[in-house]
């Protein structure tokens, strides 16, 4: 199904995600290698093209972090290859040293870096508003708007990247990654071509100041050629109407301003100036277009990163045309812009009477307070087990919860923030939990730190600090949660896989085998379904000095179910139980609810791990199938 | 061949639900009317068991994915509480609301940090907004034709019933087909089935 919709004819008009678009695009510019790490809203586009990589003759996999992928696509492109990485943005901060260089070194063949920035911040730990990055690395970066630019504009990046011999950074956020809309599928380009590699030390070796200056050079004159290419020759940017009243605008938020303008019906007063190369600023373009503007309304998600690079150029040619920026305009910073905020703010630029755009609602008195829903870790989540057998170890050695710092990291397993476990305390960046952990001790902390970190988030950026961490000999406890996926992000493969999404045959690497390899001497390996031996191990490893790691290995069960594992739902006993909803209480599963004031299970939830039955102190709950027989 | 100009449509779901699987559905059997579709969503962290809405528009002059604050056509509710949270927001007075009224409760209204609302609170502030409403227990219809997690169907059968459908059944099929991975003959006779019991009912 998924094979038709993206492979199929030029022409052919099908519904594509954003990031689907992407692929497709990456298919029609015949790239034959694409990597990345997962992080939404990025991931649909590898996700998309490994099941049919093989087909198609493309190299598609994951990739152990972003800085890792990025390499390989870079080395890829030295050899005169088109490839494609993608990422999140915080991928960015991860792959940007490998990333500024490349700006020096440049290309042969077409490499298109994909950074999804995400306004709102959907799933993100930061707001990070990435196009600050291709100003800082010089790089061109192009921005669509919607799934069938997605598409078009991969191809054109392409043809950009290897007219300058840059990097092209293609820069979207989760409003174009995420939706779902119709396209028309292009020609599918043939390109075969051998791999190559120049010796060339002055481009490739960045260890001489002269060569450096000289590359530095080359590269602001291959700037200078992107803006004339991009838009002269590829005719990136557009231009609709002639109004007086002009808005400078680029990707998600050119949708929301063509809306607004159609319903506060001003479509003769305005002209829409919309940026797709958005660095380096189009000057010229921008220059000839705003003439006989009377104002100027920026209108961009996130930072005034357009605003200023306006602004700065209205300064330098003495044009004195009044913008209305983030500031005049009420346009706000934080959090994605939405239809009612970008018509209020061009309501406002108009000078239109305030009822003129209906679009805010008023809220009806309520008496109701809607309850808030925290995600919730799914039923039958390993997780669950990994932490409530942690806070009832540190309780069972005679220490509070709150003195026991449980330092968490990035992925599913922070849902256990939310009530009941409450467990972390942190959750900073991909593998931060041990050097925070790390920091904690070696500043004094007195009593234990636990460092807790999913399989991919280790591998990805944990394990060198669990390097330092044997080098120096910390005493801090690091509780791997190996799920065996990289589950958050949806499900994508791990190191520890035997085969990848494309059907690749891997050799897998164990994380136990990485952590006795560099020198950690206690090491346990448990089911965190069985509680007990889970408790009964993490208070042993609490107590020993030095470096010790726990690796909690059960299948992701959102996964396993997937695949068809899953045991029978255990049952009730509702002669024993006495409504004490301890199991509820203790484990907030979402497959225990209560139903006509008692506890019960929903069987179509459920995946029967049984650790409800664990811990009903009344032994009400009977089991009907034992998963702890069948280890993963 | 086919007109419209702007037509959109909230899912208010909770994951796990199959409200962005709907979307998909419906925006498919939108796409086939050779419509322009647009489909977003607002999902939070969890796979499942977290709040999720998905807006999917369609007609010949809609550009973004998300849909205007008061400017839904209608309301798919999956869920209670979430109807009432994306009516908060989307609703206007002729605004149909389709609510399912089996509750699903959140982690907080089960420790007894919150309380859950009783249906018929969360009926009336429903009606305040709109009186299109029809509310009925998707779930149980579905569970009594042995598809437990087809509610999603069972409430598309109903919309389908509706003056304000714009679309085809037969499109509505081809979605189901296209997008639905399991069980899609059952499905499929699940959404004839009620299709021919709601018939007249739904406003
Ligand atoms: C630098 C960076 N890259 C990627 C992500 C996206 N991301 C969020 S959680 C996660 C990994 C989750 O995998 P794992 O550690 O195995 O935990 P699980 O979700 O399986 O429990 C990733 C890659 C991110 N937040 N930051
Ligand atoms: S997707 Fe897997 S790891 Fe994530 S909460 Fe669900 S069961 Fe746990």
């Amino acid at each position: 199904m998924e094979h038709e919709r993206i492979l199929g004819e030029p022409g052919q008009r099908v519904l594509l995600m954003g990031n689907e678009a992407i692929a497709r695009g990456a298919i029609e510019s015949s790239v034959k290698v694409a990597t990345g790490y997962p992080g939404t809203p990025s991931s649909e586009v590898l996700m998309t093209l490994m099941p049919i990589s093989s087909k198609i003759g493309m190299y598609a996999e994951w990739a152990v972090n972003e800085k890792v992928a990025f390499e390989i696509g870079l080395g890829a492109a030295f050899a005169g290859i088109r490839a494609l990485v993608t990422m999140k943005a915080p991928g960015l901060n991860v792959a940007s040293d490998s990333v500024v260089s490349s700006a020096y070194t440049g290309v042969n063949g077409g490499l298109v870096l994909l950074v999804a920035d995400d306004p709102g911040p959907h799933t993100t730990q930061t707001e990070q508003d990435s196009r600050w990055y291709a100003k800082l690395i010089k790089i061109p970066m192009i921005e669509p708007s919607s799934p069938q630019e997605a598409k078009d504009y991969i191809k054109k990046s392409y043809a950009l990247s290897e007219k300058t011999q840059l990097p092209v950074m293609f820069r979207t956020t989760t409003r174009v990654n995420h939706t779902v809309g119709d396209v028309v599928l292009g020609e599918i380009e043939v390109i075969e071509r051998t791999p190559s590699f120049e010796f060339n030390p002055k481009r490739y070796i960045r260890a001489s100041m002269q060569w450096n200056m000289d590359r530095h050079k080359w590269l602001l004159k291959q700037l200078e050629l992107v803006k004339d290419i991009a838009v002269k020759e590829l005719g990136f940017n557009k231009v609709e109407g002639d109004g007086e009243y002009c808005i400078i605008t680029s990707g998600v938020s050119y949708n929301y301003v063509l809306e607004s303008i159609e319903r506060l019906n001003v479509r003769e007063k305005v002209k829409i100036i919309k940026l797709e190369l958005t660095f380096p600023i189009p000057s010229n373009f921008i220059l000839e277009n705003i003439r006989g503007c009377k104002q100027i309304l920026v209108v961009e998600e996130l930072d005034p990163y357009l605003e200023e690079n306006v602004r700065s150029l209205l300064q330098k040619h003495g044009i004195n045309i009044k913008v209305w920026g983030k500031e005049e305009a009420g346009i706000p910073e934080v959090g994605e812009l939405n239809p009612a905020v970008v018509a209020e703010a061009l309501r406002r630029f108009l000078g239109l009477s305030e009822d003129s755009s209906n679009l805010m609602r008023k809220h009806v008195n309520s008496k109701i307070l809607i309850p808030s829903r925290p995600p919730p870790l799914c039923p039958g989540c390993p997780h669950r087990g990994s932490y409530f057998s942690l806070i009832r170890a540190i309780r069972r050695n005679g220490l509070r919860k709150q003195d026991v710092p449980v330092m968490g990291d990035i992925g599913c397993y922070a849902l256990s923030l939310e009530p009941p476990l409450e467990a972390i305390w942190t959750e900073h960046a991909m593998g931060a939990s041990i050097g925070l952990a790390l920091g904690l001790k070696i500043a004094g902390y007195s009593k234990p730190v636990v460092a807790t970190i999913g399989d991919s988030t280790f591998f990805h950026a944990g394990l060198p600090a669990l390097v330092e961490a044997v080098n120096k000999n910390i005493d801090v406890l690091v509780l791997i949660l190996d799920n065996v996926s990289v589950a958050m992000t949806g499900h994508q493969s791990t190191p520890e896989f035997m085969v990848t999404e494309s059907g690749r045959k891997v050799k897998p690497v164990m994380i136990e085998d990485v952590v006795r390899g560099i020198g950690v001497e206690n090491v346990w390996i448990v089911d965190p379904y069985d509680l007990r031996e889970t408790t009964k191990v993490l208070q042993e490893a609490l107590k020993k000095p030095g470096v010790k790691v726990v690796i909690a290995r059960r299948e992701c069960s959102l996964q396993a179910m997937r695949k068809g594992i899953r045991y029978t739902p255990p049952i009730i006993d509702y002669n024993k139980c006495t409504n004490c909803m301890a199991c509820i209480r203790s484990l907030g599963c979402t497959a225990l609810t209560i139903r006509d004031g008692k506890v019960a299970i929903i069987e179509e939830l459920c995946n029967g791990c049984n650790m409800c039955v664990q811990v009903c102190p009344f032994n009400a709950i009977i089991p009907r199938d034992n998963p702890l027989a069948k280890p993963r | 061949m086919y007109s419209i100009k702007e037509f959109n449509i909230v899912i208010a779901s909770v994951g796990g639900q199959g409200g962005l699987t709907l979307s998909r559905v419906i925006g498919y059997a939108a796409l086939l009317k050779g419509l322009s579709v647009r489909i977003g969503e607002t999902l939070g962290m969890s796979q499942r068991g977290g709040v999720v809405q998905s807006y999917v528009r369609f007609g010949n002059t809609i550009k973004s994915p998300l849909i205007p604050y008061g400017g839904a056509n209608v309301i798919l509710g999956l869920e209670p509480i979430e109807t009432l949270r994306a009516a908060r927001i989307y609703a206007n007075k002729n605004t149909l609301i389709i609510l399912n009224t089996e509750p699903i409760h959140t982690v907080t209204t089960l420790v007894g940090k919150e309380t859950y609302p009783s249906i018929n609170d969360i009926i009336s502030e429903l009606k305040m907004y709109s009186d299109k409403l029809y509310a009925f227990n998707a779930t149980n219809k579905a569970r009594s034709k042995g598809l437990p997690v087809a509610t999603n169907i069972v409430v598309l059968a109903a919309f389908a019933t509706s003056s304000y459908n714009p679309l085809d059944l037969e499109s509505y099929i081809e979605g189901i087909k296209k997008f639905i991975r399991r069980r899609v003959e059952d499905n499929i006779n699940l959404f004839k089935e009620v299709v021919s019991e709601l018939k007249g009912k739904v406003p």
